[in-house]
């Protein structure tokens, strides 16, 4: 909660900078970027976070890092910032909730689409579609395969599951009998 | 009343023994042949014992002790003159008098006192029989009221004996009851838990063997028809619409 907490008031702080400067979109992909390097290496965690390590010494392997990595220069900065305060091990949970408010911003809301087997295009775009109709904002979807769900579809939009998959309904079926 | 009564026995108990015992006379006269004494009868003549036995004291106070009857030198045949009546009185009555000096007071303490010994003896004797009796009524009374106590208390005992009795058989019989009942609950309980797990077994079983026939039967034909049902829910939903998804 703590965590969460942090996290949000970081993310609000970068995303009002990037209003600001109008450039929230790219922050949210910056971080996006630096959030998945970051989670990536578990040998860049180690380096960054390690107080074994001096200081100088690791904001010159972020530095590099974020010269290769051609992050805007508040990007840039907000990574430093995280490190001078030793809050890099929250990067990923900052990125999270960016990307989350800058969805917010622009009227967006991601899903995940879940089935046992492919869908086809068809079924992506209708299922894509009938969850904009539903969501009211458009819907930027991620695909997902799961053979435990024997057939059907799962779709999740924020806290929003639409579950037709026959594993629930075997489960379903399966309480009611017990149920008697 | 009494010394009277003692100086008359005093006076007349020696006479008494004097007529029982002053026959010395007949004895002498008996020494005479008894045709001797029928022959003087036969002449007229008097016989000298009879004369002598009408007359038992013979000496008063004459002194021919051991002499005829006149004083001379006795010859065998003569009649032989008594010791005198009033010596032998008078030893008598020294005799009584030391008697009754010396030794009565001893005789009649002692009878007095085996007297009162007896008369103690007797009250005690009635007392003890009294008391013998008044126990013997008391035990009697009191084995009367004893055996009507018995009964009463054998009655009671009985009586309480068959009350706990039907405690007990009725206190059995509730638990029994009881046990029975939590017997029949438990068996019920089990045999509800049986069936519930059998049920529960079944229902994985079926569960589990449907899982199976639908991860090898199913098909991209039924994956498409389930895609298919999927959104059509889906856009019911977004319609509004009641949704089966």
């Amino acid at each position: 909660m703590i965590a969460g907490s942090l996290a949000r008031r970081y993310a609000r702080a970068l995303l009002d900078i990037g209003i600001a400067k109008g450039v929230y979109e790219q922050l949210g992909k910056d971080m996006d970027d630096l959030a998945a390097l970051y989670s990536g290496s578990r040998d860049l965690v180690e380096a960054l976070t390690n107080p074994v390590f001096p200081m100088a010494r690791r904001r010159a392997v972020l530095e590099a890092i974020l010269e290769k990595a051609k992050v805007s220069p508040i990007t840039r900065n907000f990574a430093l910032l995280l490190l001078d305060r030793e809050r890099l091990p929250y990067l990923p949970a900052i990125a999270r909730e960016l990307r989350l408010m800058v969805d917010e911003r622009a009227g967006r809301v991601r899903g995940v689409v879940t089935s046992a087997r492919p869908l086809s295009a068809d079924h992506l775009a209708g299922i894509q579609a009938a969850l904009e109709k539903a969501s009211g904002r458009k819907v930027i979807l991620e695909k997902r395969e799961d053979p435990t769900l024997l057939g059907g579809v799962v779709a999740k939009i924020g806290d929003v599951v639409y579950d037709g998959s026959v594993r629930t309904q075997l489960e379903t079926m399966k309480e009611r009998f017990l149920a008697g | 009343m009494s010394s009277l009564r003692r100086f008359l026995a005093v006076l007349l108990t020696p006479l008494a023994i004097t007529v029982l015992f002053s026959e010395p006379g007949r004895a002498q006269t008996h020494d005479t042949p008894v045709e001797d004494r029928a022959e003087r009868t036969l002449e007229g003549g008097h016989d000298p014992a009879h004369e002598l036995i009408t007359n038992p004291i013979q000496n008063v106070a004459s002194l021919h002790y051991n002499k005829d009857d006149h004083g001379g030198t006795w010859e065998p045949g003569e009649h032989k003159m008594p010791p005198p009546f009033l010596g032998q009185l008078f030893n008598f009555i020294a005799f009584a008098w030391l008697l009754g000096r010396f030794a009565w007071p001893s005789i009649r303490r002692a009878t007095r006192e085996r007297h009162e010994e007896i008369a103690r003896a007797l009250a005690e004797g009635s007392r003890l029989r009294d008391e013998a009796r008044a126990r013997l009524e008391e035990y009697s009374t009191k084995l009367a009221g004893l055996q009507g106590e018995i009964d009463k208390l054998v009655n009671g005992i009985r009586a309480e004996a068959e009350a706990e009795k039907a405690r007990i058989i009725s206190e059995a019989q509730h638990r029994a009851e009881r046990m029975r009942l939590d017997a029949e609950q438990q068996i019920q309980a089990e045999m509800q838990q049986v069936r519930s797990t059998l049920e529960r077994e079944a229902v994985v079983a079926a569960i589990s063997i449907a899982e199976r026939l639908l991860t090898e039967k199913t098909t991209d034909t039924d994956q498409k028809a389930l895609a298919d049902r999927f959104l059509h829910g889906l856009q019911d939903a977004a319609k509004g619409r009641r949704s089966t998804v």
